[in-house]
Protein backbone atom coordinates (compact mmCIF):
# COMPACT_ATOMS: atom_id res chain seq x y z
CA UNK A 1 0.00 0.00 0.00
CA UNK A 2 1.19 3.47 -0.81
CA UNK A 3 0.68 6.13 1.52
CA UNK A 4 0.29 9.55 2.21
CA UNK A 5 0.13 9.83 6.34
CA UNK A 6 -1.25 12.74 7.88
CA UNK A 7 -2.41 11.73 11.10
CA UNK A 8 -4.85 10.20 12.46
CA UNK A 9 -4.35 7.09 15.12
CA UNK A 10 -3.75 4.32 12.88
CA UNK A 11 -2.35 4.01 9.01
CA UNK A 12 -4.54 0.65 9.39
CA UNK A 13 -4.90 -2.33 7.22
CA UNK A 14 -6.26 -5.19 9.05
CA UNK A 15 -6.53 -8.65 7.71
CA UNK A 16 -5.20 -11.80 6.96
CA UNK A 17 -2.74 -12.79 10.39
CA UNK A 18 -2.70 -9.94 12.82
CA UNK A 19 -1.93 -7.80 10.29
CA UNK A 20 -1.89 -3.75 10.70
CA UNK A 21 -0.34 -1.22 8.69
CA UNK A 22 1.60 0.52 9.87
CA UNK A 23 1.00 0.81 13.49
CA UNK A 24 1.25 -2.53 14.68
CA UNK A 25 3.52 -4.62 16.92
CA UNK A 26 5.37 -5.90 13.69
CA UNK A 27 5.38 -2.32 12.40
CA UNK A 28 7.93 0.26 14.55
CA UNK A 29 6.21 3.37 13.42
CA UNK A 30 7.04 5.18 16.61
CA UNK A 31 10.17 6.55 15.82
CA UNK A 32 9.82 9.66 13.29
CA UNK A 33 12.00 8.00 10.11
CA UNK A 34 8.95 5.04 9.84
CA UNK A 35 6.07 8.02 9.08
CA UNK A 36 5.99 10.02 5.69
CA UNK A 37 5.99 13.65 5.37
CA UNK A 38 2.88 15.22 3.88
CA UNK A 39 2.49 15.24 0.31
CA UNK A 40 5.58 12.30 0.13
CA UNK A 41 4.45 8.77 -1.24
CA UNK A 42 5.79 5.49 0.78
CA UNK A 43 5.41 1.95 -0.28
CA UNK A 44 4.39 -0.03 3.03
CA UNK A 45 4.77 -4.02 3.32
CA UNK A 46 3.74 -6.25 5.20
CA UNK A 47 4.64 -10.21 4.80
CA UNK A 48 3.45 -13.11 7.04
CA UNK A 49 4.93 -16.37 6.45
CA UNK A 50 5.59 -19.91 8.05
CA UNK A 51 9.11 -20.60 8.04
CA UNK A 52 10.45 -23.92 8.99
CA UNK A 53 9.25 -23.95 12.89
CA UNK A 54 8.26 -20.31 13.07
CA UNK A 55 6.49 -17.45 11.61
CA UNK A 56 7.82 -14.36 10.66
CA UNK A 57 6.64 -11.19 10.20
CA UNK A 58 8.50 -8.64 7.92
CA UNK A 59 7.79 -4.64 7.72
CA UNK A 60 8.91 -2.48 4.87
CA UNK A 61 8.88 0.74 4.26
CA UNK A 62 9.69 1.38 0.28
CA UNK A 63 12.38 -0.98 -0.77
CA UNK A 64 14.02 -1.31 2.97
CA UNK A 65 13.15 -4.02 5.72
CA UNK A 66 12.70 -2.34 8.71
CA UNK A 67 11.53 -4.79 11.36
CA UNK A 68 11.78 -8.27 10.97
CA UNK A 69 9.92 -10.28 13.90
CA UNK A 70 9.96 -14.05 14.63
CA UNK A 71 7.54 -16.36 16.72
CA UNK A 72 8.75 -20.01 17.52
CA UNK A 73 6.45 -22.49 17.87
CA UNK A 74 7.84 -23.96 20.81
CA UNK A 75 7.54 -20.41 22.30
CA UNK A 76 3.68 -19.17 20.85
CA UNK A 77 0.48 -21.61 20.83
CA UNK A 78 -1.06 -22.74 17.88
CA UNK A 79 -3.84 -20.03 17.37
CA UNK A 80 -0.84 -17.81 17.52
CA UNK A 81 1.34 -19.36 15.13
CA UNK A 82 -1.82 -20.16 12.44
CA UNK A 83 -5.38 -18.92 12.91
CA UNK A 84 -6.19 -16.88 15.91
CA UNK A 85 -9.88 -16.08 14.71
CA UNK A 86 -11.35 -18.85 12.28
CA UNK A 87 -14.07 -17.00 11.75
CA UNK A 88 -13.04 -13.64 11.03
CA UNK A 89 -12.63 -13.48 7.18
CA UNK A 90 -12.31 -9.47 7.00
CA UNK A 91 -9.88 -7.64 5.38
CA UNK A 92 -9.96 -3.92 6.64
CA UNK A 93 -8.31 -0.50 5.09
CA UNK A 94 -8.53 2.55 6.93
CA UNK A 95 -9.28 1.51 10.09
CA UNK A 96 -9.60 -1.67 12.62
CA UNK A 97 -12.50 -3.26 13.76
CA UNK A 98 -13.20 -4.12 16.99
CA UNK A 99 -13.32 -2.67 20.31
CA UNK A 100 -11.52 0.38 19.54
CA UNK A 101 -11.99 1.85 15.73
CA UNK A 102 -9.12 3.36 15.04
CA UNK A 103 -8.41 5.27 12.11
CA UNK A 104 -6.30 6.34 9.16
CA UNK A 105 -5.82 9.97 7.78
CA UNK A 106 -3.76 10.70 4.94
CA UNK A 107 -4.07 9.02 1.31
CA UNK A 108 -3.46 5.81 -0.06
CA UNK A 109 -3.26 4.42 -3.19
CA UNK A 110 -2.24 1.09 -4.78
CA UNK A 111 -3.43 -1.31 -2.24
CA UNK A 112 -2.03 -5.41 -2.86
CA UNK A 113 -3.33 -8.18 -1.15
CA UNK A 114 -1.17 -11.84 -1.87
CA UNK A 115 -2.14 -15.36 -0.33
CA UNK A 116 1.40 -15.71 -0.22
CA UNK A 117 4.57 -13.42 1.28
CA UNK A 118 6.15 -11.66 -1.48
CA UNK A 119 9.96 -11.82 -1.58
CA UNK A 120 12.37 -8.64 -1.01
CA UNK A 121 12.67 -8.70 -4.90
CA UNK A 122 9.14 -8.55 -5.24
CA UNK A 123 8.83 -6.21 -2.83
CA UNK A 124 11.31 -3.73 -5.20
CA UNK A 125 9.95 -4.60 -8.22
CA UNK A 126 6.50 -2.96 -6.62
CA UNK A 127 8.41 0.37 -6.36
CA UNK A 128 10.20 0.64 -9.02
CA UNK A 129 6.59 -0.39 -11.11
CA UNK A 130 5.22 2.69 -9.57
CA UNK A 131 8.24 4.81 -9.70
CA UNK A 132 8.41 4.35 -13.66
CA UNK A 133 4.59 4.70 -14.00
CA UNK A 134 4.72 8.15 -12.80
CA UNK A 135 8.40 8.59 -14.93
CA UNK A 136 6.20 7.64 -17.97
CA UNK A 137 2.84 9.64 -16.75
CA UNK A 138 0.72 5.96 -17.64
CA UNK A 139 -1.32 7.49 -14.52
CA UNK A 140 -2.13 11.08 -16.22
CA UNK A 141 -2.76 8.77 -20.07
CA UNK A 142 -5.53 6.98 -18.04
CA UNK B 1 18.20 -0.69 -30.80
CA UNK B 2 17.71 -0.27 -27.05
CA UNK B 3 15.48 -2.13 -24.73
CA UNK B 4 14.11 -0.93 -21.21
CA UNK B 5 13.08 -3.56 -18.84
CA UNK B 6 10.17 -2.29 -16.72
CA UNK B 7 9.16 -3.85 -13.52
CA UNK B 8 5.59 -5.37 -12.99
CA UNK B 9 4.27 -5.75 -10.16
CA UNK B 10 4.10 -9.35 -9.40
CA UNK B 11 0.75 -11.33 -10.31
CA UNK B 12 1.60 -14.98 -8.63
CA UNK B 13 -0.99 -14.93 -5.73
CA UNK B 14 -2.54 -11.58 -6.14
CA UNK B 15 -5.93 -11.97 -4.68
CA UNK B 16 -6.44 -7.78 -4.42
CA UNK B 17 -5.01 -4.84 -5.99
CA UNK B 18 -7.46 -1.42 -5.15
CA UNK B 19 -5.92 1.56 -7.45
CA UNK B 20 -7.82 3.94 -6.45
CA UNK B 21 -8.80 5.41 -9.82
CA UNK B 22 -12.13 6.77 -8.73
CA UNK B 23 -13.79 3.25 -6.96
CA UNK B 24 -12.76 0.59 -4.71
CA UNK B 25 -12.89 -1.98 -8.08
CA UNK B 26 -10.48 -5.06 -7.53
CA UNK B 27 -8.57 -5.16 -10.77
CA UNK B 28 -6.50 -7.99 -10.01
CA UNK B 29 -9.02 -10.41 -12.04
CA UNK B 30 -10.77 -11.48 -9.18
CA UNK B 31 -13.35 -8.90 -9.19
CA UNK B 32 -13.20 -8.91 -5.31
CA UNK B 33 -14.31 -5.32 -4.67
CA UNK B 34 -14.62 -3.07 -1.71
CA UNK B 35 -17.16 -1.96 0.41
CA UNK B 36 -17.15 1.21 1.86
CA UNK B 37 -18.20 0.77 5.73
CA UNK B 38 -18.18 4.08 7.18
CA UNK B 39 -17.33 7.31 6.73
CA UNK B 40 -16.30 10.26 4.33
CA UNK B 41 -13.26 10.59 1.72
CA UNK B 42 -11.99 12.39 -1.39
CA UNK B 43 -10.81 11.21 -4.39
CA UNK B 44 -7.13 12.49 -5.87
CA UNK B 45 -6.96 12.50 -9.18
CA UNK B 46 -3.63 12.28 -11.18
CA UNK B 47 -1.79 14.78 -11.56
CA UNK B 48 -3.36 16.99 -8.81
CA UNK B 49 -0.84 19.41 -6.43
CA UNK B 50 1.51 17.13 -4.77
CA UNK B 51 0.73 13.36 -6.61
CA UNK B 52 0.95 11.97 -9.96
CA UNK B 53 -0.75 9.07 -8.78
CA UNK B 54 -4.74 8.88 -7.87
CA UNK B 55 -5.15 7.81 -4.58
CA UNK B 56 -8.47 8.76 -1.88
CA UNK B 57 -7.69 10.31 1.13
CA UNK B 58 -8.97 11.33 4.46
CA UNK B 59 -8.83 14.24 6.72
CA UNK B 60 -9.72 14.55 10.29
CA UNK B 61 -12.44 17.30 8.85
CA UNK B 62 -13.82 14.23 6.95
CA UNK B 63 -13.90 12.41 9.71
CA UNK B 64 -13.35 8.11 9.87
CA UNK B 65 -13.03 6.18 7.09
CA UNK B 66 -12.90 2.58 6.20
CA UNK B 67 -13.20 0.04 3.33
CA UNK B 68 -13.71 -3.97 3.97
CA UNK B 69 -13.87 -6.94 1.73
CA UNK B 70 -15.49 -9.37 3.38
CA UNK B 71 -14.23 -12.91 2.05
CA UNK B 72 -16.21 -16.61 2.41
CA UNK B 73 -14.88 -19.75 3.80
CA UNK B 74 -14.47 -20.96 0.46
CA UNK B 75 -11.47 -18.37 0.41
CA UNK B 76 -10.02 -18.98 3.29
CA UNK B 77 -6.85 -20.11 1.28
CA UNK B 78 -6.43 -16.96 -0.66
CA UNK B 79 -6.40 -14.88 1.96
CA UNK B 80 -4.97 -17.04 4.99
CA UNK B 81 -1.33 -18.38 4.67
Amino acid sequence: MRVHYSGGEYASFQGGYYSQLPNTNFFPVSTSDTIPNFGEWRLYTYTSSIESDARIHRAYIDTTLVSEVTLHVSVYPNDIMHDFNASYRKINIGYRDGANNLYFHGAMSDFLYYSRAISDEEVKQIFEHRNQEEDLGVKEAK
Amino acid sequence: MTFVAQAQIPTAGLQLHYPFDGNFNDVSGNNRHATLKTGSYQYISAGSPNTSDSAIAVTSSLGTFGLQYEYTSAEDTAFRT
